[in-house]
C-alpha cells in the first residue's frame, strides 16, 4: 500500500487547503451523516412517508387509548376508595358541621336551567354559611373544572357543596353526584381529612314550588325531606329505580343498588355518607330509622363485614340488611369484563403491530426499490453491507418514531379528554379511563414501535444490503 | 503515444512494481491485472465479460479504457474499483490483492482508496452540493465539512455549495461528482464515461479536472468513447469482446 500512502501524502494541501481555512457554511442546517441523509429521504416522497407516519401515529394512538382504558379496570381509585372504608366512622355529623364552621362552601348552579334569582340564592346561602367570603365559591355546575380547582385549593377540614343538579332532572341519580363529589372532596382535603358532604337536598321533591331554593337550604339535616318510606317497604324490596340507583322513598337513606361492578366503590362512598347520616337523621314525623335495607354491588367486599362496619358507624340503626344485588358474584362480572377487554386489547395490539409492520415495511421497501441505483452508488462510495442495513433500519426507525411521537401525543390527549369527560358524566368513567396515560403504556408503545421498525425494515434492509453495487449501477 | 503488445504474464513484481514491456524503467504500478477472467451467468449461458486480461497502469497516470459497447470496459472498471472480484486471475491495486478481500474489506478499500465518477453523476437529488460531497463520509464521526468546501472550491463550485443538483448544469453536476469522489482523498479515481453526457466544451473542462488529479499523484482511469480522452491519456487500454487488444502509451 506504499503507493496509496505516498500518493495521499503528496496530495496534502492540494484539495483546497487554503480554501478550507476560509469561512464556509456552518454545520447547522446541513443534513450531514446518516441522519441527515434519512431526513432528506423523507422529503423525497413526502406523501408516502407522511402517510406512513400518520398511519403509525393512528396505530400508536389507538394502542395508547385502548391500553389506557383497559388499565382503568385496575385504576388506583378503586382500591383507594375500598381501602378508605375505615374512614366511615370518624365522619363529622352533619348537624355539627355548620356549628364547627370549619368547612368551606362551594355553591353550584346550573346556568342554563336556574334563573338568576336562584343563582343569587345559592350565593346567599353560601355566604350565610361560610365563615369568611374567602371560603365561598359559586360556579356554574357545568364548569366543573373551576369548582374542582376551588376544592383542591381549599385549606379546609371539610367542604360543603350546596346546590342542585337540575341538569339531570328531578329524578336524577344523586348518588352519581354524591359519590363523585365526595371523591373530589376527599381528594381535595387529602389524607386524614374528614370527607363530609351535603348534597342532594330535596329542592326538587314535590315541595319545590312551595320551597324555593334557599328556604330549604338551612344546612340542617332535617331538611332532607325526600326520604320518607316506611322501613317495611325496604325490607320487601320496595322502592323506585332510577337508572342504576335505587332511590328509597320514605327513608332517610339512599343505598346504591347497582349491578354495575364498576360503581361498587360509589356504593361504598354513598354508604359511608349514609352510615354517618343515619345516626343524625330522622323521618319528618320524628320517627327514627331503626332498620335499613341496603342492596349493594359489593364486588369482592365482605358483606358481613360491611354490615358490621355500618352498624358500628351508625349505632342508632339497630338492623342493617345488606345483600348483594345479584346472585352472581359481581367480581366475576368485573373479571369477565376485564378479561374481555384485555382480550380485545391483545387482538388490537396484534392488529396494530401487524399493520405498522406492514406499512413500514412496504414504505421502506418501495424506497429501497426506487433508490436502487443510489444504494449502488453508496456502496461504490464505500458503504459496507452493514452500513446499508443500518441506513435502512434508521429510515424505518425515523418513520416509526415520528409516528410514535404524534400518535402518543394524540392518544394521550384523547385518553385524557375521554377520561375527563366520562368522569364528569359518571363514575364509570373513573373505572374505564384512568385520566392519565400510565407509564407502562408509554413503554409498551415505544417497544411496539421499535419492534415494528426493526421487523418492518428487516426485509428491505436485507434486500438493500444484498444489492450488488456493480449490478445496481448498471442495471435499469 | 506508443502502442505496445499486452504481456500475457503481467508485469512481474507481486507488488506491481516493475518495468514496462518496452524495458523503460517505470515507477510503481498503481494497477496490475494478471490473467483476469470475469464470467457472468445468464440463465444457462455463461457470458465472458473479460478473458485473460493482464495489464498495468502506472501511478499518477491518466488511463483511458476504450472499446465498443459490451467489450467489458465497465466490468474492468468495477474490478479495478473493488466493486467486483474476478472469476479467475488477480487484481492488484496499490500492491493490494483485491481478489483476496471479502465484501466488507472491499468496501473499506473503496472508501479509502477509490473515488468514482459516473456518467449520469449519481448525485442524491434531495441533498445540496456540499451534502452530496460529504455523502461518502456518512458514517464518519465528524464529517469533514471544511475539506468538502475546499474540494468545491477546487472544482469551482464553492459559491454553489447550497444548490440542489437539479439547479446545477450538467458540467457542474459532474464537477460536483468529482468533488465527491475526492472527499476521502483516494489514490485512485475511476470515471465511467464522465463526459458522455456533456457537450464538448463542458466535457473538456471535466477532463481538465480529471487530468489535473494526476498531478496530485492520483491515478485516474477513465472509461470513454471520447477520442479526446484517449489523446490526453498516458495509457490507453483497448478492449474488444472482453479481451485486451492493446495497451498503449
Amino acid at each position: 500500500m506504499c503507493w496509496l500512502a505516498r500518493a495521499s501524502r503528496a496530495r496534502q494541501g492540494r484539495d483546497g487547503g487554503e480554501a478550507a481555512a476560509r469561512a464556509g457554511p456552518g454545520r447547522e442546517g446541513l443534513r450531514l451523516g446518516a441522519y441527515g441523509y434519512i431526513l432528506a429521504q423523507a422529503r423525497r416522497n413526502p406523501v408516502r412517508t407522511g402517510a406512513t407516519i400518520v398511519a403509525v401515529a393512528i396505530a400508536v394512538a389507538f394502542l395508547v387509548i385502548v391500553a389506557s382504558l383497559s388499565v382503568g379496570l385496575r385504576d388506583p381509585a378503586r382500591p383507594v376508595v375500598l381501602g378508605a372504608r375505615g374512614e366511615v366512622t370518624p365522619v363529622l355529623p352533619i348537624a355539627d358541621f355548620a356549628v364547627a364552621g370549619e368547612g368551606a362552601y362551594v355553591g353550584l348552579f346550573a346556568p342554563r336551567l336556574l334563573d338568576p334569582a336562584e343563582v343569587s340564592a345559592v350565593r346567599r346561602i353560601a355566604q350565610e354559611s361560610a365563615a369568611s367570603a374567602e371560603d365561598i365559591g359559586v360556579f356554574p355546575y357545568t364548569e366543573r373544572l373551576l369548582w374542582r380547582r376551588q376544592l383542591e385549593g381549599l385549606d379546609a377540614q371539610a367542604v360543603r357543596l350546596i346546590g342542585v343538579e337540575p341538569t339531570l332532572g328531578i329524578d336524577a341519580p344523586y348518588t352519581t353526584y354524591h359519590s363523585y363529589s365526595t371523591l373530589a372532596t376527599g381528594r381535595a382535603l387529602g389524607a386524614g381529612a374528614v370527607p363530609e358532604l351535603v348534597l342532594g337536598y330535596a329542592l326538587w321533591e314535590g315541595a319545590y314550588a312551595s320551597a324555593p331554593l334557599g328556604s330549604e337550604l338551612t344546612l340542617a339535616p332535617r331538611n332532607t325531606t325526600w326520604l320518607t318510606a316506611p322501613v317495611g317497604e325496604l325490607r320487601s324490596g320496595g322502592g323506585v329505580t332510577y337508572g342504576r340507583m335505587w332511590r328509597l322513598p320514605g327513608l332517610e337513606l339512599v343505598g346504591v343498588l347497582d349491578r354495575d361492578p364498576s360503581t361498587d366503590w360509589c356504593a361504598f362512598v354513598t354508604l359511608g355518607h349514609l352510615a354517618n347520616a343515619t345516626g343524625a337523621l330522622a323521618t319528618p314525623d320524628g320517627a327514627r330509622c331503626e332498620a335499613v335495607s341496603v342492596a349493594v354491588s359489593t364486588g369482592d367486599l365482605d358483606i358481613e363485614a360491611l354490615a358490621t362496619d355500618l352498624a358500628a358507624a351508625s349505632p342508632r340503626i339497630t338492623s342493617w340488611y345488606v345483600t348483594t344485588a345479584d346472585d352472581r358474584s359481581l367480581s366475576d362480572v368485573a373479571e369477565g369484563l376485564r378479561a374481555a377487554i384485555y382480550g380485545w386489547l391483545v387482538v388490537a395490539v396484534g392488529v396494530i403491530l401487524a399493520a405498522m409492520l406492514l406499512g413500514v415495511s412496504n414504505t421502506v421497501l418501495l424506497g429501497v426499490s426506487a433508490r436502487r441505483r443510489e444504494i449502488g452508488t453508496l456502496r461504490a462510495l464505500g458503504l459496507t453491507r452493514g452500513e446499508v442495513v443500518r441506513l435502512v433500519t434508521y429510515e424505518a426507525l425515523f418513520i416509526v418514531m415520528m409516528g410514535w411521537g404524534i400518535g402518543f401525543l394524540s392518544g394521550h390527549i384523547v385518553t385524557s379528554t375521554l377520561s375527563t369527560g366520562t368522569m364528569e358524566m359518571d363514575a364509570v368513567g373513573v373505572w374505564l379511563a384512568p385520566g392519565r396515560t400510565v407509564p407502562w403504556v408509554v413503554g409498551a408503545s415505544i417497544l411496539a414501535a421499535l419492534l415494528a421498525a426493526l421487523a418492518g425494515s428487516a426485509l428491505p434492509a436485507r434486500r438493500a444490503a444484498a444489492l450488488d453495487p456493480a449490478e445496481a449501477l448498471t442495471g435499469p | 503515444m506508443s502502442e505496445r503488445a499486452v504481456r500475457g504474464g503481467g508485469d512481474g513484481g507481486e507488488d506491481g512494481a516493475g518495468a514496462h514491456g518496452d524495458g523503460r524503467p517505470t515507477a510503481e504500478n498503481a494497477i496490475v491485472l494478471k490473467q483476469v477472467t470475469k464470467t457472468y451467468r445468464s440463465g444457462e449461458r455463461e457470458v465472458h465479460a473479460l478473458r485473460n486480461v493482464s495489464l498495468t497502469v502506472p501511478e499518477a497516470a491518466l488511463a483511458a479504457v476504450q472499446g465498443p459497447s459490451g467489450s467489458g470496459k465497465t466490468t474492468l472498471l468495477n474490478l479495478i474499483g473493488a466493486m467486483d472480484t474476478p472469476t479467475e486471475g488477480k487484481v492488484r491495486v496499490g500492491g493490494r490483492d483485491l481478489s483476496a478481500l471479502d465484501d466488507d474489506a472491499l468496501s473499506e478499500f473503496r472508501r479509502r482508496n477509490v473515488g468514482f465518477v459516473f456518467q449520469f453523476f449519481n448525485l442524491v437529488p434531495v441533498l445540496n452540493a456540499v451534502e452530496n460531497v460529504l455523502l461518502p463520509t456518512m458514517f464518519a464521526p465528524d464529517p469533514p465539512l471544511e475539506r468538502a468546501m475546499g474540494l468545491l472550491e477546487r472544482v469551482g463550485l464553492r459559491d454553489m455549495w447550497d444548490r440542489m443538483p437539479a439547479r446545477l448544469s450538467g458540467g457542474e453536476r459532474q464537477r460536483l461528482a468529482v468533488a465527491r469522489a475526492l472527499i476521502n482523498d483516494p489514490a485512485l479515481v475511476l470515471a465511467d464515461e464522465p463526459t458522455g453526457n456533456l457537450d464538448h466544451e463542458t466535457g473538456a473542462s471535466v477532463l481538465d479536472l480529471l487530468e489535473g488529479l494526476t498531478r496530485d499523484g492520483r491515478t485516474v482511469v477513465v472509461v470513454t468513447h471520447d477520442p479526446e480522452v484517449a489523446k490526453r491519456a498516458g495509457t490507453v487500454l483497448r478492449l474488444r469482446d472482453g479481451v485486451l487488444v492493446g495497451q498503449g502509451q
